[in-house]
């Protein structure tokens, strides 16, 4: 799904002047409404909530390469100072949408207008990454604990570039069969993060407990200072082995030993060597955001990204995750295909 | 009764919301999102539970024979948002199911819109404004 698309135009000398601050008197303003590659904060306005993302744009010898979250997006136009692109991505019901974002690049900012099926959705803007307010600024960490409800998971890419590998994985993922959440099985951290439901914390000192709501899991940020422990690949914990630190005030945790699984129900997978690091901050208003990167090179070509807020709700309480595997089985009872499951291989 | 056309006399009430999207990565693995169907029977079973609530019913055919057809639904917070509740679908009711047909002629159905056989609504329906 990668789209390059080809173009004459090269503005090559500007770039590289731009790119190293070099001066370039009478040249700068049309440089800097033509020039789009690099990384921008990219801020998606349905009108009622603002998800964020991270976009990427790239020239290699005039074949243009537009990431959103790590994952390509479809290139449809780049002319002058406009550009357009469509992209793949699930809401909150894991309903699969393809969105056209469309604009112009002025002053050094990209902004236009978002449709989908041709009927306009919102508005979007991206604004250099270098420009994004300061995180974790302020010298002392923040009280996290409390009870947080899901806002915004972001742009909710929904393909990756894959690696042959981790390919091999996606297509022979049979979600009838493999999909562990149809078994009441937790999906692993990534899929109880992603998911748009409360989660509890509480900052125990030397660790940071979470409880979730989905799937009554739960989890453990060591901050001791300790570190991994040899061999943490062979864990195979579905919630991962987490250490955090303070950097100002900026909650940074890394997560290894995660169990291979699929980290969504399309079957996105994750390895026993994956690194996840998430990075959590407030904004002025309070709100509580997670920057996540998946470094996974044995299934991905490049890193996975995904920012989600939330919103302190301290008149929630914590919800019962009531499931019931009875259906999957009786289900596949009902096909004659309880034996291919019994038969099958992968246990996500 | 079992009809595999198109029903929109009774979309009374919405299970998924699927006007704005193209599929559904959990359901278009085990449905053919496009063809829709109705199929009418007696609630034979009901799993009230995530990760989807299913509703297992007997539909009897026009030769007299049956066949048991596996109703989903969303799960329960979604569920609970459209005013259901355990007690909305119970053993014995006659239905109506409207929606997404299995695939490959498996005898699965994605509750979209679910109506009494009578065709009223199971859930009080708000009034007109």
């Amino acid at each position: 799904m990668l789209a390059r698309l080809q173009t004459g135009s090269c503005h090559g000398l500007l770039k590289i002047a731009l790119r190293y601050s070099l001066p370039l008197v009478g040249s700068v303003a049309l440089a800097q409404d033509t020039d789009f590659t690099g990384k921008w904060v990219l801020a998606l306005d349905s009108g009622s909530v603002i998800d964020y993302g991270i976009l990427e744009i790239a020239e290699t010898e005039g074949e243009w390469q537009v990431y959103i979250d790590g994952g390509s997006v479809n290139l449809l136009s780049i002319a002058d100072n406009r550009i357009a692109f469509d992209f793949d991505w699930t809401d909150s019901f894991d309903l699969l949408h393809v969105t056209e974002l469309s604009g112009e690049l002025l002053a050094g900012r990209i902004g236009g207008s978002m449709t989908e099926d041709g009927e306009e959705t919102g508005t979007w803007f991206a604004e250099p990454w270098a420009e994004r307010p300061d995180k974790g600024a302020d010298p002392a960490a923040f009280d996290i604990s409390g009870i947080w409800s899901s806002v915004s998971r972001g742009t909710h890419k929904d393909a990756f570039d894959l690696t042959p590998a981790g390919a091999a994985i996606h297509d022979a993922y049979d979600l009838t069969l493999d999909d562990p959440h149809l078994r009441c099985v937790s999906g692993g951290v990534i899929r109880i993060e992603d998911a748009p439901r409360d989660y509890e914390i509480i900052d125990r000192g030397d660790h940071i407990l979470i409880l979730y709501d989905y799937f009554g899991e739960s989890r453990r940020i060591w901050m001791d200072g300790r570190p991994f422990s040899e061999g943490i690949e062979d864990a195979y914990l579905p919630m991962g082995y987490s250490i955090g630190h303070w950097e100002g005030s900026m909650l940074v945790v890394e997560t290894r030993g995660m169990k291979p699984t699929v980290w969504d129900a399309a079957g996105m997978p994750v390895s026993a060597s994956a690194v996840l690091i998430e990075r959590k901050y407030l904004d002025e208003a309070g709100r509580l955001h997670t920057d996540f990167e998946l470094n996974d090179p044995a299934n991905y070509e490049r890193p996975v990204y995904r920012h989600a807020y939330r919103e302190r709700s301290p008149e929630t309480g914590l919800g019962k995750y009531a499931c019931d595997p009875h259906a999957f089985y009786r289900s596949l009872d009902l096909e004659d295909r309880l034996e291919e499951y019994w038969q099958s291989r992968s246990r996500f | 009764m079992l009809t595999r056309s198109i029903s929109t006399a009774l979309l009374t009430l919405s299970l998924f919301g699927m006007y704005c999207a193209e599929a559904h990565h959990a359901f278009a693995a085990n449905y053919e999102m496009d063809n829709v169907g109705t199929v009418e029977g007696v609630v034979e079973e009901v799993i009230w539970a995530n990760p989807h609530v299913h509703c297992y019913i007997r539909v009897t055919r026009g030769d007299g024979t049956t066949e048991l057809w596996d109703g989903e639904a969303a799960n329960l917070s979604l569920l609970a948002a459209r005013g259901w509740d355990r007690n909305t679908i119970r053993v014995g009711d006659a239905i109506r199911v409207t929606g997404a047909l299995g695939r490959d002629g498996t005898r699965r159905i994605q509750m979209r819109q679910v109506v009494r056989a009578d065709g009223s609504p199971l859930v009080p329906q708000p009034a007109p404004e």
